[in-house]
């Protein structure tokens, strides 16, 4: 200690602290009185040892012949009958459903005339001439749109589409065409 | 009769079940002193001294049938002692922190609360210094210079190196002489 500190080693060593009178002579036995407590305490499923030993005979007894006479009448108690059929409530769920349904039908139907007749009662009769006279261009101007022999000629069109086009002729009327078409042509050759 | 048998002999007897409350009370006897001044250089109050020593016996108590005959009995009372010590310290950390309180200064507190306390007092100072110290370093401390405990059976006790326990002495020493000087 002198090595490292002299100023440590000149202290005094001495323990300041106080303890209560008697304490180390009564130490030992508080000591062993807490662990006798413990050791009680743990003793306890002795006791229950001591039940399982015993036997499990009942000593009260019962008049003779009680429970072959115990019966019980309960007025008017019917057994309860539970039913297997789906709830009612689903079943009026669905009928509002198919109900709703059905009506949205039948109204969107009677609606459709309705519409039509309102949109010829507002439109006017001048505006329904001019709309049929240019149906009428229209038509004259389809017409001039009509292709001729010599420009469907030119057209590339393929064996299977020509087939499917003339699949609803008869073959002589065809072959009638065909003959005409040739005296044509050798006509206009020579 | 008991309190002249040895450690050995008393820790055979309360093996054998032949007067176990009497061996084990004698070998309370033989140390109790030892032990719970140990405990109270690290706990300072006397009710926390006593709580501990309680615990430290009755692990003793139920620990002694598996104690190794070849081992020292005081070395191993001591290892409870310390450990025990040091867990109270530890609980009473964690219920410091809980509550805000600061634990070293509860320490410093309860050793203020003494009866006899006496700041200007060398004997009193050296405490004060003690208590400064980190806890391992403090026991290291405490059996050395109060129990004058051979560094080798310290070794036994802490299961630390005699190197480590040397160089921890020794920096408590210069520590507890720098704040006797400074204050």
């Amino acid at each position: 200690m002198n090595d490292i500190s002299q100023t440590v080693a000149n202290l005094d060593g001495s323990t300041p602290f106080v303890l209560p009178p008697d304490y180390f002579s009564q130490f030992p036995e508080k000591l062993i009185q807490i662990i006798e407590n413990e050791e009680s305490k743990k003793a306890e499923p002795n006791f229950s040892e001591l039940l399982g030993s015993l036997q499990k005979k009942n000593p009260l007894v019962v008049p003779p012949g009680y429970f072959n006479a115990f019966n019980i009448d309960v007025p008017g108690s019917a057994p309860n009958v539970f039913s297997l059929q789906p709830r009612k409530w689903i079943a009026y769920a669905a009928a509002a459903c198919i109900g709703g349904l059905i009506f949205g039908l039948i109204y969107l139907s009677s609606q459709q005339p309705k519409q039509l007749t309102l949109a010829s009662q507002t439109i006017s009769s001048k505006t329904i001439e001019s709309f049929l006279n240019e149906n009428e261009a229209l038509d004259e101007s389809f017409k001039e749109m009509e292709f001729s022999a010599d420009e469907l000629a030119f057209m590339d069109v393929s064996a299977s589409t020509i087939s499917e086009l003339l699949k609803d002729i008869p073959d002589t009327d065809i072959s009638g065409f065909l003959d005409q078409q040739g005296s044509d042509e050798s006509k206009s050759m020579y | 009769m008991l309190h002249e048998a040895d450690d050995i002999e008393l820790v055979r007897l309360f093996k054998q079940h032949i007067d176990r409350e009497k061996a084990f009370t004698a070998i309370v006897k033989r140390y109790q002193e030892k032990v719970y001044w140990q405990i109270r250089r690290l706990v300072v109050s006397h009710d926390d001294a006593d709580d501990v020593m309680q615990h430290v016996f009755i692990k003793a108590w139920k620990g002694l049938d598996q104690f190794r005959e070849d081992a020292k009995l005081y070395t191993w009372l001591y290892r409870i002692a310390v450990n025990e010590s040091l867990s109270f310290l530890e609980q009473q950390k964690k219920r410091a922190a809980i509550s805000l309180e600061d634990v070293s200064g509860s320490v410093e507190e309860k050793l203020i609360q003494e009866k006899g306390f006496d700041e200007k007092e060398a004997i009193w100072k050296l405490q004060k210094a003690i208590q400064q110290l980190p806890e391992k370093q403090r026991v290291v401390f405490n059996l050395r210079y109060f129990e004058e405990m051979p560094y080798e059976e310290m070794s036994e006790v802490l299961e630390t190196s005699v190197g480590a326990l040397k160089a921890s002495y020794h920096h408590a020493v210069k520590k507890i002489e720098d704040y006797i000087l400074h204050h």
